[in-house]
């Protein structure tokens, strides 16, 4: 137990939720972003593996594209009842971010929903280097 | 006179703090608090987020916090700001992520006693019959986007033309449940994808429906003015525009992002970015927001009718003969045009209000006729566990506050620390224990709402009574809450 590296830290004031994510570079910090999110919102039980798609989302800037990015799978449960189950960045280029994401259909059964997510914000949000590794830092309205 | 060193805060009496403009703030800000409400908020942000509304271009009169103030996103939750429809500005961060969130109340012939012996039944029916929880669907109610758009255009108009309600019900709600001025092309198809199978749906946080009574009245001939007496049975329900309404934020801050990069607008915080009023960005925005604001006015009518049948389930009585009415609906989280006196001159300005709810007065145009002359009804629910509270708009509002004043009791505590307090506690058990039956889509809600996580609300309506920008009418106390 005592080996497994934490994903991430919740940052937590009164009226706000947010976490802390860090990664070697720029695409493992994004991949950990979306894996926290996960975590934080659903607890999904046990299932075969499917095939993954391809997502890819807009931003104008880095801390826009992290944002869009989080904002794609909140679209996708709110929309399609659509969970993530696993991540996978490709590429970011400066307007871009291009993922493997292997989704499932909600079950009401086996799955949990932990978290009522309304959005992400750009609320004291941090993308960017700090010493040799990468960190960002996002609050979600709750 | 007392200066605070904190921002340089100075006390104008008991209630009011003005903010002095410095840096650059284009005015003063003014918050409404008392010394131990202040004790709440110095530390946290929301102070700053005051004096930032303040930077935004063509501010009207001063940027205003109520006395539920905390730490928000751009604006700070209790943020009220008006602005000039020709210089001035709006901005998603002053509305908020859940458009038109707001509360509305019942009222029926029933007492307390008549309905104590049900309120198990009555809470597991509106659960069963109102869905809840995070990603909540409506089963019974598949709308496809044509007409998904007509509840954007018409919103609770909507909801009673398809049989959900009356007419009296319309005349019951702010802008009669309908912003005229609402466009469904300006939202998008992402918006609507989300908001599809969500209309009827209660959502999760905190957001509820809840059964209490009548259990102190204020001012008589007010109570009586608007149909309250003691005993009474009542009900509250909380929630607004769900999913649509997230989106249709979201979707504006990216673009109004690149209108403010656009407009060369100088601003402390991505989340008040802001477009003129009258630009293409800012009227998009405007009319996108007023149609998720029309989603949540058909959100809760809806779900009012689901309580009205839900009564009828179980008493075996017409929703009529129980009298189960509309005392009114309130929103909190919007931006309206709106009629002000500002330097004795009345002009339309856009009032921001963001966790605040308008409270006008008597005799204002605005105003139902059934409440002119008591004022318009203000709902401010408390948590689940105290009570909430029936308020009236004052003249002193009107002219301090663009008509506004608090919406709730505000966190005390944040989601972590509220779990750490219950733990080895059975809430529901002692809930119970007070006299609530409680019951929640999911065990993590119902221990991040506790009580003990929320400030008295009774703290905060003391300081818009006695402050003069609402005046108290009743209390009322849960019986019975179900939460998202």
């Amino acid at each position: 137990m005592l080996m497994t590296p934490r994903l991430y830290r919740i940052i937590e004031h009164t009226a706000d939720t947010g976490f802390e994510v860090w990664g070697n570079t720029k695409k493992q910090v994004f991949e950990s972003a979306a894996k926290a999110f996960f975590n934080i919102m659903w607890q999904i039980g046990a299932r075969q593996q499917n095939e993954p798609v391809t997502l890819e989302v807009a931003g104008n800037d880095l801390e826009e594209l992290l944002v869009n990015f989080l904002e794609e799978f909140l679209y996708l449960y709110d929309a399609k009842g659509l969970v993530c189950t696993g991540i996978e960045i490709e590429s970011i280029s400066a307007d871009k971010v291009r993922a493997k994401a292997w989704l499932q259909k909600f079950n009401d059964a086996g799955d949990q929903e932990l978290l009522g997510v309304k959005a992400v914000t750009y609320h004291q949000l941090f993308i960017g280097r700090k010493n040799d590794s990468w960190i960002a830092r996002i609050f979600l309205d709750i | 006179m007392q200066e605070l060193t904190i921002h340089n805060l100075r006390q104008i009496d008991q209630y009011r703090w003005l903010l002095p403009r410095q840096g650059k703030m284009r005015t003063d800000g003014m918050l409404f608090l008392d010394r131990k409400l202040l004790e709440h908020v110095k530390n946290d942000k929301s102070i700053t987020q005051v004096a930032n509304v303040a930077w935004l271009p063509g501010i009207v009169g001063r940027s205003l916090a109520m006395p539920d103030m905390h730490q928000g996103y751009g604006f700070p939750i209790g943020g009220v700001a008006a602005f000039d429809p020709d210089e001035g500005v709006v901005s998603p961060g002053g509305v908020g992520y859940d458009i038109n969130c707001g509360v509305r109340l019942l009222r029926s012939s029933l007492v307390k006693d008549e309905i104590k012996d049900e309120i198990v039944n009555l809470v597991n029916s509106l659960f069963h019959n109102i869905p809840s929880g995070v990603g909540s669907r409506q089963p019974n109610l598949k709308l496809n986007k044509k007409e998904l758009k007509k509840v954007l255009a018409t919103g609770a108009r909507w909801a009673v033309r398809n049989g959900f309600g009356s007419q009296d019900d319309l005349l019951h709600i702010e802008e009669s449940g309908c912003l005229d001025w609402a466009d469904p092309e300006a939202v998008s198809e992402r918006a609507l994808d989300r908001g599809q199978a969500q209309l009827g749906t209660l959502g999760s946080g905190n957001h509820f429906v809840e059964i209490g009574f009548v259990d102190q009245i204020f001012e008589e001939k007010l109570a009586k003015g608007i149909g309250l007496f003691k005993g009474q049975v009542t009900i509250i329900i909380h929630t607004g525009s769900r999913g649509l309404g997230h989106q249709v934020c979201g979707d504006n801050i990216r673009l109004l992002q690149n209108a403010s990069r656009k407009f060369n607008f100088d601003l402390p915080d991505r989340e008040l970015c802001c477009a003129p009023v009258h630009s293409s960005e800012g009227r998009q925005y405007l009319a996108a927001m007023a149609s998720a604001a029309n989603f949540a006015f058909a959100n809760r009518q809806l779900i009012t009718e689901e309580v009205r049948r839900t009564f009828e389930q179980v008493f075996g009585l017409g929703a009529q003969k129980m009298g189960l009415q509309l005392v009114y609906d309130v929103c909190h989280n919007i931006a309206k045009f709106e009629t002000h006196a500002v330097d004795g001159k009345q002009r339309e300005v856009v009032v921001h209000r963001k966790g605040a709810t308008r409270a006008f007065p008597a005799h204002h145009p605005k105003v139902p006729a059934a409440y002119q002359e008591t004022g318009q009804p203000v709902l401010i629910p408390g948590d689940m566990g105290r009570y909430s509270y029936v308020l009236v708009g004052t003249d002193r509002a009107l002219k301090e506050t663009f008509g506004s004043t608090c919406h709730g009791a505000g966190r005390l505590m944040s989601r972590h620390a509220a779990k750490k307090a219950a733990r080895g506690h059975n809430v529901t058990a002692e809930l119970a224990e007070m006299g609530v039956t409680v019951k929640g889509a999911g065990r993590a809600t119902l221990i991040e709402e506790i009580p003990e996580a929320y400030k008295d609300v009774e703290d905060v309506v003391r300081v818009v009574h006695e402050a003069g920008i609402a005046r108290k009418v009743a209390r009322l106390r849960p019986l019975g809450v179900i939460k998202g």
